[in-house]
């Protein structure tokens, strides 16, 4: 009885041990997914295309990053100095750098919220609800009245 | 969450010692596991789940090796080795053995990168040396969870070591005083560390970032470079365990010390009796011993001494340049037994240690690049065929920024500037306490103004 009782328990550690890592490795990657697809699905959402395209000058200005850090990114940010909408995602070539580049996305929305904190309420008010997150190799910085539909669009993709 | 924060000095630590302190006897328990748990839980929630199965699954192994019958210990003790290596092995080894298996059959094997849960090698094999003690009798199973969970996760050496094993911290688990004098000596240990981490290893670290960041450099900024590398990997290490040594003094606890200046040695198997001598003794009780030792025939203790150190780099990462570094100091080890020895022992100390040195910062090489090509671009410059010359204007503007740290570098990472300061604090207790103080307000100062720079060894 003692015997098949201990035999169950370790079953059971065993059986939710495979269940957790299971999770974790659905839970903590994203699919492969080229820049391709993730432009031509992001560029199907209005409130992006109303923004102005980006290239790898704005994106080492706004986020210190260099396109050649990066496996490909989309990048757009609206016209207006005094608006703080802009949607970027970035693939990275490993979780190491991915890590890099969430810091990156995080330092500046750091530095949006110094700019903006002393004045520009609605602003602020965005950059309090902007999505900067990293799933794989994906990091994505997402801020604008649209940010969770964004959010969304991009992460059923991975 | 990192020692070397500023939210961590100043805010973490000072709530999580004033509630330890009053929070009397076995509730101090209470508050250190859960002061664990915050802690891990900071910068990896999901992880924590990973963390508390480590602990239940080696608590509840380590009371069935202590009750089920004498033949089936062996079957739990195998069953429980397989499953801690089976945890390590998914989040670490699973896409470098994809990777290999890739490469022998010329067809890359597509597979998501899994981030590597903080501090795993270092709590599995904590719990592994834990289970292989019980299994020995050396030691009783822990029959109360929640004093197994203080051991088993215990914050201060959960991120980065040193590998603490049960058998050296068993009666302090049950009782450990905690007075001002302890506190005090803690408080100093984790100044010494954070100055080590912050003052020295992090400026080091813009040298060796800047140099190896350029892949046509001269012979000499090469050499700049790598020596930069071994005394930031020294003072990050050693500055990382000494904090942890210092909250464990706080906490009551008397951990081991895990350097003893190795970088004085006058041979490689003295450099790693004197480096991360935790992991060390790991190896040689759990594997290297069972293995047969140096009391077998010279062919097997080679193949003993080769496979302890190929596991020893392998243990460092998943990566062929780790495992590399791991048999290079294998061979020189083998070498040293049987050609060397008697060489080594008659010459001067100071040769002994030059030649020590020398092999230590080729090894670090092997290390800090991770391809077999970068090693060779590297080692090819150091040596002269892949360089842009003996000598640049880079040279100079990195040996004369940092010529100054270099020097302090060779000075702390011997043991005459703690013997010294040791001295100071028996004679002239308050001018120690004031130079202390004077290393906390510089390392916050460089806190304040550095990015986040997390430990080296954290990511192993």
């Amino acid at each position: 009885m003692q015997f098949s009782k201990s035999l169950l328990i370790k079953a059971a550690m065993v059986v939710f041990l495979v269940l957790y890592l299971g999770w974790i490795y659905n839970s903590d990657n994203a699919k492969d997914v080229s820049m391709e697809d993730i432009s031509f699905t992001m560029e199907n959402i209005s409130s992006v295309t109303e923004m102005q395209k980006r290239g790898k000058g704005d994106l080492q200005r706004y986020f210190s990053v260099m396109d050649t850090d990066t496996e490909g990114y989309f990048f757009y940010k609206d016209i207006s100095p005094m608006s703080v909408n802009e949607v970027l995602i970035m693939k990275a070539a490993s979780r190491d750098k991915a890590v890099s580049l969430l810091e990156a996305a995080e330092a500046h929305l750091e530095s949006q919220e110094n700019v903006f904190g002393a004045y520009g309420t609605d602003q602020m008010g965005l950059l309090s609800e902007a999505s900067v997150e990293s799933k794989g190799n994906y990091v994505w910085y997402m801020c604008g009245p649209d940010a969770s539909t964004w959010r969304r669009a991009f992460t059923s993709l991975i | 969450m990192v020692f070397s924060s500023i939210f961590f000095i100043f805010c973490f630590l000072p709530v999580f010692m004033l509630i330890y302190y009053l929070v009397p006897g076995k509730g101090k328990d209470i508050v250190l596991f859960a002061g664990s748990l915050v802690f891990y839980a900071w910068g990896e929630p999901v992880y924590v789940i990973l963390m508390m199965f480590s602990a239940l699954f080696n608590y509840y192994m380590g009371l069935e090796l202590d009750r089920c019958p004498e033949e089936s210990r062996k079957a739990n003790l195998i069953f429980a080795i397989i499953v801690n290596t089976a945890i390590l092995g998914f989040f670490k080894y699973y896409g470098f053995l994809l990777d290999t298996v890739g490469g022998l059959i010329g067809h890359a094997i597509s597979h998501p990168e899994l981030s590597l849960p903080i501090g795993i090698s270092f709590y599995t094999f904590k719990n592994l040396s834990y289970i292989i003690d019980v299994y020995r009798e050396k030691i009783y199973s822990q029959e109360n969870f929640l004093t197994f969970c203080v051991y088993s996760t215990m914050f201060p050496h959960m991120a980065a070591g040193p590998i603490v094993r049960y058998a050296d911290i068993e009666k302090q688990l049950e009782r450990r005083p905690v007075n001002i004098m302890k506190f005090g000596v803690g408080a100093e240990y984790f100044i010494k560390g954070l100055a080590k981490k912050v003052i020295l290893a992090d400026n080091l670290a813009v040298i060796y970032n800047s140099v190896s960041s350029s892949s046509h450099n001269a012979v000499l900024t090469a050499w700049i470079g790598i020596f930069a590398y071994t005394m930031q990997i020294y003072f990050d290490f050693s500055g990382y365990s000494d904090m942890a040594i210092g909250i464990g003094r706080m906490l009551g606890f008397d951990f081991l010390k895990n350097f003893d200046y190795p970088y004085i040695s006058g041979t490689i198997t003295e450099f790693w009796r004197r480096w991360h001598m935790s992991l060390g003794s790991w190896f040689r009780d759990y594997i290297y011993i069972p293995l047969g030792g140096n009391r077998v025939s010279t062919l097997k203790h080679i193949r003993n001494i080769l496979i302890v150190w190929a596991l020893t780099g392998l243990w460092h990462g998943a990566s062929w340049n780790f495992v590399l570094w791991g048999v290079y100091y294998g061979i020189l080890q083998l070498f040293e037994k049987y050609f060397l020895s008697d060489y080594l022992g008659r010459a001067p100390k100071i040769v002994g240690n030059i030649y020590t040195m020398f092999c230590v910062v080729i090894g670090w090489v092997f290390f800090s690049q991770t391809s077999f090509g970068a090693i060779a671009n590297y080692l090819g410059t150091m040596f002269g065929p892949a360089a842009s010359g003996f000598a640049d204007s880079a040279t100079f503007y990195y040996f004369r920024t940092g010529i100054v740290l270099f020097v302090i570098c060779i000075i702390a990472c011997r043991p005459a500037l703690q013997e010294r300061f040791r001295k100071l604090m028996k004679r002239n207790m308050p001018a120690a306490i004031a130079i202390d103080a004077a290393l906390l307000a510089i390392s916050t100062a460089y806190m304040v103004y550095n990015s986040y720079s997390p430990f080296l060894y954290q990511k192993f």
